[in-house]
């Protein structure tokens, strides 16, 4: 049984101690996205999501949607728990797996079975947890003998199919992607593909940020489109894309 | 109920940190959070063990002696520094060697946290920025890393006991251990504290690096506080001489521990308060200020 709830949730960054002379600069690189206050020139205001009400349950598929800046990435993280609002409230009710850097943690020194144990504790799983799945990640990520070596002797493709490999072994109730994940050639990729889905269809609730509409429609039944921190729309996800769509084509 | 039986079943393979709910108020039970972020910390000491044993690998890498390069150099140092003040001071090496070495190698600790604690929450942003955690965990390594390498150097505060100083009371032994338990104790409040103070203010760090040296010179480290003569009860207001001498007063019979006891447990009970009155005041705030 999953559960999310945000009830008027606030986030805003402070970005203190800022010169005249690099404010234009920085009012044009937010331009996209959030809503700005300068009218303090010492202390800029950026409110990253404001007022922010949602409510999901069990077979809800999640896409955010939204411009660069428009605060997806911020509410993917408040929903991970790693940022605290400024304002309102959170429930989440079920087990939470943030899969947004899905290589943090790893051990450059340590074998590739180390890292089974290292990235796994990272995500907050138990020993019996890993011992559990310990064969599954070594299989899955068809690097055979190479889990003896340390992980500095792996090629990036091979790191990224380890990683996977972890990130996607434990199944969470609430699962949360900041942009699809994808790992090794094409075979592998495959693969991967289909494990991210089972992964994704066995969880409750399933949030999304990409700005591929073609995959969101495919994946998710939920749209919540963001403009300046700012929900203007949640409801069935075509309608979402669409309405998206056409925004940004008034916009233009 | 078919969920709860569900839940019985699976219990064994739950995880660790997410009691299943998480609530989050941005404007009541701060306390409640703090609290539960430091039982966490704890329930999760094989992730911190797994990031003291990273940050060992990594250091030590490819090295003949690996962490035993901490012996080495604290033996070299300790000699050196003995040989050399012995010969300053004109005292006698054999008492002159363990009361350098000892205070050398625990000022090294006791420095250790007070240096590296501003850096705490600054310097681990991309784990806690990316991943959920408890945020204590990172005080918890740094006091996981710095006990450790404490634990190498402290091999030549052994030899020095065997080989140099004189045998004392078994009691005196225990007493040493319990110093070094307030000392760790202490530091890891002292992390969390000046941990948070760091990362909101920047300038905070660069003053306590400017300070330490200073205090360095300030404490009887390698001199004898009783050298000032009329003014050796200075040594009494520095806090860092107290903890200084639970672990090395016992050690070498020196006098007076029983005031630096009764002033490092006293710094004991106040560390934890004031941290953990601060890191439930300002713990939701770290993630936007580092």
């Amino acid at each position: 049984m999953a559960l999310v709830k945000l009830e008027n949730v606030g986030v805003e960054y402070l970005v203190r101690e800022m010169h005249r002379t690099s404010l234009v600069s920085a009012a044009a690189s937010f331009a996209t996205g959030g809503d700005i206050d300068m009218s303090n020139h010492s202390k800029v205001l950026i409110s990253a999501l404001k007022d922010v009400s949602l409510s999901f349950k069990d077979g809800d598929r999640v896409g955010l949607i939204g411009h660069n800046g428009a605060g997806k990435t911020t509410l993917l993280r408040v929903l991970s728990g790693i940022l605290a609002p400024m304002q309102g409230r959170i429930r989440i009710e079920g087990r939470l797996a943030g899969l947004l850097s899905i290589q943090l943690g790893l051990d450059q020194n340590a074998s590739g079975y180390e890292n089974v144990y290292i990235r796994a504790r990272y995500m907050g799983c138990s020993e019996e947890e890993i011992m559990a799945r310990f064969d599954d990640i070594c299989e899955f990520s068809e690097l055979g003998e190479y889990l003896h070596l340390p992980l500095r002797t792996y090629s990036s493709g091979m790191r990224v199919r380890l990683a996977f490999s972890i990130a996607t072994a434990f199944e969470p109730d609430i699962l949360i992607l900041d942009e699809w994940l994808s790992a090794g050639d094409a075979n592998f990729r495959d693969k991967a593909a289909r494990r991210l889905k089972g992964l994704i269809a066995q969880s409750g609730i399933f949030f999304m940020a990409t700005h591929q509409p073609g995959l969101m429609k495919q994946m998710c039944n939920k749209g919540v489109v963001l403009e300046k921190g700012r929900v203007t729309f949640q409801g069935d996800v075509e309608e979402a894309l669409a309405l998206h769509a056409d925004r940004a084509a008034a916009a233009r | 109920m078919a969920d709860d039986h569900r839940d019985e079943i699976e219990r064994p393979l739950r995880s660790l940190v997410d009691d299943d709910v998480f609530v989050y108020d941005a404007h009541q039970n701060h306390t409640q959070y703090a609290f539960d972020d430091i039982r966490d910390a704890f329930r999760r000491w094989r992730l911190v063990q797994t990031m003291v044993r990273t940050e060992f690998n990594t250091r030590y890498k490819g090295t003949v002696l690996g962490a035993f390069w901490l012996t080495a150099t604290a033996t070299l140092t300790v000699l050196g520094l003995g040989v050399i003040y012995a010969q300053v001071f004109q005292t006698d090496f054999q008492t002159y060697l363990p009361y350098v070495g000892i205070g050398l190698i625990t000022w090294g600790f006791i420095s250790g946290f007070v240096n590296e604690s501003v850096s705490v929450y600054v310097s681990s942003v991309s784990v806690f920025s990316q991943i959920r955690m408890p945020l204590s965990i990172f005080p918890m390594r740094l006091t996981g890393r710095l006990t450790l390498t404490f634990f190498y150097r402290s091999l030549v505060i052994v030899g020095i006991m065997i080989f140099v100083a004189a045998a004392r009371p078994p009691l005196q032994y225990v007493l040493a251990l319990a110093g070094l338990a307030i000392v760790i104790w202490t530091g890891f409040w002292i992390s969390i504290l000046f941990g948070v103070i760091g990362a909101r203010y920047r300038d905070f760090g660069q003053f306590i690096g400017a300070f330490m040296t200073f205090a360095f010179f300030l404490t009887p480290v390698f001199w004898d506080s009783e050298r000032l003569g009329p003014y050796a009860y200075v040594a009494q207001f520095n806090p860092f001489f107290h903890f200084l001498n639970i672990v090395r007063g016992p050690l070498l019979g020196l006098p007076d521990i029983g005031v630096s006891f009764a002033v490092a447990l006293v710094i004991a009970l106040i560390a934890p308060l004031a941290a953990f009155g601060v890191f439930a005041r300002f713990r939701h705030r770290l993630a936007y200020w580092c």
